[in-house]
């Protein structure tokens, strides 16, 4: 893993497959309500990428880790390399996007009575 | 500033704010079984591809700053941070997935 791209390559090599499946699952379950569910889970993301990468910045001004030496595009945010934002952003949207193929497909079994976590539709 | 400083302030405070606000209201009525599902799924993804990302050399964590306490490649407090992550985005995005379905949105 050397050269510019090394970051950037080893972060989309491995969430891009991942994202592209989870969309895909989002609508094939919520057909006509795809994308009510993606304005309901998209702004949770973004808000946090944003705060995340603020305090990512303090983190590396403080010296918590530091990115190697030629491994990363060099274009920052603040202190952030553009790939650690890109990670953020990438990772929360697995999260949420995780959330919705998780969540139990009927009002009941998201109750206190339990219920399965339907993944299927 | 430490990592676990960091930690504490950007995250786990954060998630504990809104855990206690939402608690009747949103931490009660979600779908605990679908968190911990992905919870599961974040670290079994998270841990190797970080653990490989150190061990190539395209970040580090500089002694002095963490507990000192390594799993593999990586400090405790990394690993505390994909599942407290997991936890804040998760909980906000199913506070708005609650709302949704309350306005009788079939999701």
């Amino acid at each position: 893993m050397n050269g510019p791209t090394a970051y950037l390559v080893h972060l989309l090599a491995w969430s891009l497959p991942v994202l592209m499946m989870q969309l895909a699952l989002v609508g094939w379950r919520y057909r006509e309500h795809t994308t009510a569910v993606l304005r309901a889970v998209l702004p949770p993301a973004l808000g946090v990428t944003a705060w995340l990468v603020a305090g990512d910045h303090l983190a590396i001004r403080a010296g918590i880790w530091q990115f190697g030496e030629g491994k990363h595009l060099g274009i920052h945010l603040g202190a952030v390399p553009i790939e650690e934002a890109l990670f953020f952003l990438v990772t929360n949207l697995l999260v949420v996007l995780g959330l919705a193929l998780f969540w139990p497909r009927t009002a009941e079994a998201a109750g206190t009575r339990g219920g399965p976590a339907g993944v299927t539709p | 500033m430490t990592y676990a400083c960091f930690l504490g302030l950007f995250v786990a405070l954060p998630l504990v704010v809104l855990l206690t606000l939402w608690w009747r209201e949103t931490v009660k009525r979600l779908p605990w079984k679908g968190l911990v599902l992905l919870l599961l799924v974040a670290y079994l993804t998270t841990a190797p591809w970080d653990n490989v990302a150190v061990k190539h050399g395209l970040w580090s964590f500089p002694e002095g700053k963490t507990w000192g306490i390594r799993l593999g490649y990586l400090p405790l407090e990394e690993y505390l941070f994909f599942g407290l992550q997991t936890l804040l985005t998760g909980l906000l995005a199913g506070r708005r997935l609650l709302r949704l379905r309350a306005r009788g949105v079939a999701a």
